[in-house]
């Protein structure tokens, strides 16, 4: 990443940016930003890197959400001393490998994910997630919900990664995936690679069809079966739809978000 | 209201109710009692359709409507509404959008939708006087709920969907002496003002001080054993179920399994 030119975007207040291609965006130290950021890629043949820098005591809440088609891309944030990051991301790609890194630089350093991505038809999503920590005393928290359909497949590995000296960090990954179809398929491994001893790290991950006592709770109240399915499905995206406060951007990805959970 | 007439019911291949007749009618409270394992919830789950009931033989009746058959959201659009014993949690889901969901799927007199100005009047009531927290609307369906918070988001979803017939299955579990008062409080009004038929489960005599049943029935071994008025209650609240179970002829299966040991021995 660090070989490609970018273009430097500065991010601050609450603000809707479209970008098309590799950017480069960063959060001054000790400013605050609160940012909907759309990365559409269907005009791209290339791969996209997107990369965010977030100097020390800056804070940064970042609804990401990506529309491709065979697109791959990266992202990569890196956090400085004590810099705090709110990240909800949401990829509309289909057979496509994502990578996402979150690189806790600073002491102090704090990152919070929400990831959701969804795959249909006969398409294949694969993905890497790491949260690294490169510091002493971080602390990464990560929700990841994947969602797969008719004969689709997804494919993740979740990474936290904390090295060697970063005393007192604290990383933890919770995985959750729903399987619609009879032939979906969702293969997402929770990885911990811990090369120091004082510090808390855990992983869960549940894997599973619709629970069948929450479909007949719901419908024990009025609703249809496919009714209470939508509202299960619905709520895998509901921190998504809470996060941004741009209607803009919300009604650009709602249409996106809609389709992703529709059985 | 509702007839049962002759039911036998199966969960996992084994017949756990036995030819149940039970009627309730209009505006009737009628009190379900039984020891564990009776077959209680197993009843309240048959008349709401759960999938995992199976009904050998019999029928049930609903307002003249065979509902036998009827899928589980007809069953509550019809009229019944199953408070459980144990609640299901649905994360990402608020209580809000939850209930204003199927609020709409049942329209007022005029044969609209109520309208959100009104659903969020009668709502914010509802949970003021059920003494719920005023964030409740807004947080994930009982999900990180206490057991007692369960048990009146069940009463809440009651009120705000009023329907003819209320199967409450142990809704004072979990709850605090205040709160059954309340929880009594709440359910009362509403059978008052909708005329409102009732079937309650509750192992504890404490619940219907508040909520006086015109009837009680007791439930042994899946069978129907015993009718009465609510004075059937503090018999049994003083005497337990032994003498109802030697008046029906049932043995208890532990005393049945010893004596057939000892004679085994001898």
């Amino acid at each position: 990443m660090t070989d490609i030119a970018y273009r430097r975007i500065e991010l601050f207040g609450d603000q809707y940016y479209i970008i098309n291609s590799s950017e480069e965006l960063y959060v001054t130290n000790s400013h605050e930003a609160n940012i909907s950021l759309l990365v559409d890629l269907r005009e791209q043949s290339e791969d996209a890197n997107i990369l965010i820098n977030l100097r020390s005591d800056a804070k940064l809440k970042l609804i990401l959400f990506t529309i491709g088609n065979n697109n791959s891309y990266n992202l990569e944030i890196n956090l400085d001393e004590n810099a705090h990051l709110d990240l909800y991301t949401a990829d509309y790609l289909s057979n496509t490998n994502t990578n996402k890194t979150i690189n806790l630089n600073g002491e102090g350093a704090e990152a919070n994910t929400y990831e959701f991505s969804s795959s249909s038809k006969d398409n294949s999503v694969i993905g890497k997630f790491m949260m690294v920590h490169n510091a002493k005393n971080t602390t990464a928290h990560g929700k990841f919900v994947y969602l797969s359909k008719d004969n689709s497949k997804i494919t993740k590995d979740i990474i936290s990664k904390i090295n060697k000296g970063m005393d007192n960090s604290v990383s933890s990954e919770d995985i959750r995936g729903l399987i619609l179809g009879e032939k979906s398929n969702i293969n997402a491994k929770p990885i911990l690679i811990i090369d120091c001893d004082d510090v808390h790290a855990s992983h869960g991950c549940a894997i599973g069809t619709v629970d069948d006592n929450e479909v007949y709770y719901l419908m024990s109240r009025g609703l249809t079966k496919d009714e209470a399915m939508k509202i299960i499905s619905k709520s895998l995206i509901t921190p998504l739809l809470k996060a941004s406060t741009s209607i803009d951007f919300n009604n650009v990805i709602n249409p996106y978000l809609e389709k992703m959970i529709e059985a | 209201m509702l007839e049962i007439k002759d039911l036998w019911v199966s969960a996992s291949g084994n017949m756990i109710l036995k030819g149940i007749n039970l009627t309730i009618n209009d505006n009737e409270t009628v009190a379900l009692m039984g020891p564990n394992g009776s077959g209680k919830s197993t009843l309240s789950y048959a008349i709401m359709g759960h999938p995992q009931y199976k009904i050998e033989k019999g029928t049930i009746t609903f307002n003249g409507i065979d509902i036998t058959n009827m899928p589980v959201n007809e069953r509550s659009l019809a009229g019944i509404f199953l408070a459980m014993q144990y609640p299901y949690s649905i994360s990402g889901v608020t209580n809000r959008d939850f209930i204003k969901q199927v609020v709409d799927k049942r329209p007022t007199k005029d044969g609209k939708v109520q309208s959100i100005y009104k659903f969020a009047v009668k709502l914010d009531k509802a949970i003021d006087d059920l003494h719920m927290e005023k964030d409740l609307a807004d947080r994930y369906v009982n999900e990180d709920f206490s057991g007692g918070e369960k048990k009146k988001n069940e009463i809440l979803q009651m009120k705000m969907l009023e329907p003819k017939l209320s199967i409450l299955d142990e809704i004072d579990s979990g709850l605090d002496v205040d709160a059954v008062k309340i929880v009594s409080d709440n359910i009362n009004e509403l059978k008052e003002k909708n005329a409102m038929s009732l079937m309650i489960i509750s192992h504890y005599h404490r619940l219907y001080e508040y909520i006086k049943p015109d009837k009680v029935v007791v439930l042994i071994n899946g069978s129907l054993v015993k009718t009465g008025d609510s004075s059937l209650i503090d018999y049994i609240d003083k005497y337990g179920f032994d003498p109802i179970k030697k008046e029906a002829g049932i043995e208890d299966e532990v005393e049945l399994l010893e004596e057939c040991a000892f004679k085994g021995a001898k």
